[in-house]
């Protein structure tokens, strides 16, 4: 077997990294379950496949109901069943349903799918949705001008937007029907109310009670505008994955950004077991008097602990991912790859850079007692450091309305930033983080790099010139 | 078996410096194949810092050393292929076990696990740690540690082998054991350096001793050499009875001198049989020739050097 797999399973199979592992990863699946048991149990139709939007018209005797329901993609659920009034309904092949209910019929009606149920109430428009929905909106709004009988006009409408990769679709759920012009506009998260008419796209007309727009749906969180005319704009938040993702994901940010904090600690020990230790005993000569080069052992070494980094957060963060991914599956709708994977790619990178900083120090220090001492100094100095040093600079500088940007840019000179930017961009992507101008990623990612490899460098080119 | 006589071990005017301490000045040697080479002097002499050099685990400061044509230094994988170190005080990662290190080292050798463990029951057997596979490192004794590590030494069964203070800290049977270890990998012709303060070791099975004080080689001299310069021209009568004619008589023979009842004869004319003769009523008890050992030769080297 190769001997970098050997310094691997030396270092990923001590009892400490696996215990820590174990733990975390019991907390990962128990936070997973305590978000699940939070968010979605007290309003489990949030997170259902299921969702409903329609009109309910009063006639002479007579409210007649016409709903139309759709899964998360926005796809019609045929054979839906519908209960009102002790009667039961089943909504077609394209999803839609329409009941003759008694005038004045205010009760729930229930809409029942694949042992999943919804409720709403035959109000003038209606929509209930989960919070898989990019945006969802109910308007009961009066209109500008008159009516040919001299009334105000008055109109009703909900909507839903569904994103599919950027292939959106807007439902429009319209009292009125009138051939009206629909518009919509998608601005920028951090930007004002304040949207400039001129900005609106045309997306199609009122053609009948219930009605379907195609729109380019863009794939960050941003402020939508419905506007039918002539009412004004109606404006919500849209989250391209629906703010049930945001909820959910904010949940595991924790668990992670406390692993990443404990195990930064283990990586110290790592580059002390692996490196610091055997050149301190002497261990380190009878490994080199066999046919391999300083730097070849150097390399294999440090490449156990990069592994131990790896794998441990890639088991954290996947394991959690998949304990809430079953959890919701019910939902039919797979939480966001990218959430994980970003909280791997960053933890990793956090956990490798300060690996990289420590693991240099042996080559400099022979006794393991002050690389110890020195790699815990610079582990609470990175760990604690870079907020307090921003802190203290935006107080004394007069900057403290920058103090958010100045700490962001603290992280640059910290190995452990990368996972403090991954949250950052989940939160951003997530809707639980406004933009901060101090963060570019080509900088976040320059700065992962130079942490991870300038250490590495420095300490190999020092570790092939010492005596050992 | 045929001995040849090519260097497998050549060290060729190595220095190496800590800050301004000069710890070798051109050490240069070879050691041969089928030779045993003893490697004596002083703590601090310089012998480790040597040995650490030619089993690649220190830098030279100047110089160079040549494992069967191979530089350490530039050809570090392929010299050390043919090398091994048994050092004075092995020391391992304490937390593994016996089997799981060896397995480990073995794959520096390209050895896989399978063909290692095959490996491991042979040498650990060979080198008497059966049954002791599985212990973690940290409970090895001395002793088991340098048969550990002898066992390491043996998995690519390389031609040269560089003991270094092995019988320090043995039990006579361990002494018993690396001596005539050492001897058995001689006659297969293998080249072997040996340091040891046991000198009397050195001396009974060294074919040559090199002399280093205050990292510089100070003789280097074949046993034959060694036993012509440890030859006294003292000689050495033990009596049963004295009295004040004795150093008289032993005055025809050279110049005596009387310590009890021993007389030591300086310069000694080598007339035995006259002088057995003359004193046949002093009750002789014993008498020879003072013969030197090789710590006197050290010393009296070491003395020269002053």
């Amino acid at each position: 077997m190769k001997t970098v797999f050997y310094d691997f399973k030396r270092s990923f199979l001590r009892f400490s990294v696996i215990l820590f592992i174990v733990i975390f990863a019991a907390i990962g699946i128990a936070v997973s379950y305590e978000t699940y048991a939070t968010n979605v149990s007290p309003n489990p139709y949030y997170f259902h496949d299921l969702n409903v939007i329609g009109v309910s018209i009063q006639k002479y005797n007579e409210t007649e109901v016409i709903g139309y329901v759709f899964n998360n993609h926005g796809n019609p659920i045929n054979n839906a069943q519908i209960i009102a009034g002790g009667s039961s309904y089943r909504t077609n092949a394209s999803g839609y349903f329409e009941l003759n209910l008694p005038q004045f019929y205010f009760e729930p009606i229930a809409v029942s799918y694949n042992n999943q149920k919804i409720e709403f109430i035959p109000l003038p428009v209606f929509e209930n949705g989960s919070k898989y929905l990019s945006a969802e909106g109910v308007v009961e709004g009066f209109g500008y001008g008159t009516q040919n009988n001299g009334q105000n006009i008055t109109l009703k409408y909900a909507f839903v937007v569904i994103n599919n990769n950027g292939k959106g679709t807007l439902i429009l759920a319209i009292d009125n029907p009138n051939n009206q012009g629909v518009y919509v506009n998608f601005a920028n998260y951090s930007s004002s109310f304040a949207i400039p008419n001129t900005s609106f796209k045309y997306v199609g007309n009122v053609t009948g009670y219930i009605n379907f727009y195609h729109l380019q749906t863009p794939s960050s969180i941003e402020f939508l505008s419905v506007q039918v005319k002539s009412l004004g704009p109606y404006t919500t938040e849209y989250y391209p994955d629906g703010s049930a993702i945001t909820s959910l994901v904010s949940g595991i940010i924790g668990v992670i950004g406390g692993f990443t904090f404990i195990f930064a600690a283990i990586m110290l020990y790592l580059a002390y077991i692996l490196f610091s230790k055997p050149r301190d005993t002497g261990a380190l000569k009878f490994i080199l008097a066999r046919p391999v080069t300083r730097r070849e052992l150097y390399i294999n070494r440090y490449l156990g602990g990069v592994l131990t980094a790896i794998i441990s957060s890639f088991l954290l963060t996947f394991l959690s991912y998949s304990t809430l991914s079953i959890l919701v599956s019910s939902s039919g709708i797979l939480l966001p790859v990218d959430f994980p994977l970003i909280l791997f790619v960053s933890t990793s990178a956090a956990l490798i850079g300060f690996f990289s900083l420590v693991y240099m120090l042996p080559s400099f220090i022979k006794s393991g007692g002050e690389m110890l001492g020195i790699s815990i100094f610079l582990f609470l100095l990175f760990q604690i450091g870079p907020s307090v040093i921003a802190a203290i600079i935006a107080f004394t500088t007069g900057h403290i309305n920058e103090i958010i940007q100045i700490i962001y840019g603290s992280y640059y000179f910290s190995p452990l930033g990368a996972e403090s930017f991954g949250i950052y961009y989940l939160g951003l992507e997530y809707g639980t983080q406004p933009a901060v101008s101090s963060v570019h990623l080509p900088l976040v990612i320059l700065s992962s790099i130079i942490w991870i490899a300038i250490p590495f460098i420095i300490g190999l080119i020092k570790f092939n010139k010492i005596n050992i | 078996m045929q001995i040849n006589s090519i260097a497998m071990i050549e060290v060729s005017n190595i220095s190496k410096k800590f800050g301004n301490f000069i710890a070798l000045q051109d050490v240069a040697f070879t050691v041969n194949n089928g030779e045993l080479v003893g490697y004596v002097g002083l703590n601090g002499a310089g012998k480790t810092t040597t040995i650490e050099i030619i089993a690649g685990v220190s830098y030279p400061n100047s110089g160079d050393v040549m494992i069967d044509g191979h530089s350490i230094i530039k050809e570090k994988k392929e010299a050390s292929k043919n090398v091994s170190w048994v050092p004075e005080l092995p020391i391992f990662e304490q937390d593994a076990t016996a089997l799981y290190y060896f397995i480990y080292l073995a794959g520096y050798y390209g050895i896989g696990k399978e063909e290692a463990k095959k490996k491991a029951e042979e040498l650990f057997s060979l080198v008497g740690l059966q049954g002791r596979e599985k212990d973690k490192l940290k409970n090895y004794s001395q002793g088991m540690k340098k048969r550990f590590a002898l066992a390491v030494s043996l998995i690519s069964n390389p031609n040269n082998f560089i003991f270094d203070e092995v019988l320090n800290g043995l039990d006579p049977q361990g002494i018993m054991f690396f001596r005539d270890l050492a001897v058995k990998l001689k006659k297969e012709n293998k080249a072997i350096l040996f340091s040891s303060h046991i000198l009397t070791e050195v001396e009974n099975i060294a074919d040559k001793v090199i002399f280093i004080h205050k990292g510089k080689i100070i003789r280097q001299m074949s046993i034959e050499e060694i036993k012509n310069f440890i030859r006294t021209n003292i000689f050495r009568v033990v009596l049963g009875r004295i009295d004040g004619k004795v150093i008289k008589i032993a005055e025809k023979y050279g110049n005596p001198e009387l310590q009890g009842n021993i007389i030591f004869i300086e310069n000694f004319n080598g007339d035995i049989p006259g002088l057995s003769s003359d004193l046949l009523n002093y009750n002789i008890i014993e008498m020879a020739r003072v013969e030197g050992n090789l710590e006197e030769v050290f010393f009296k080297l070491i003395g020269e050097q002053k």
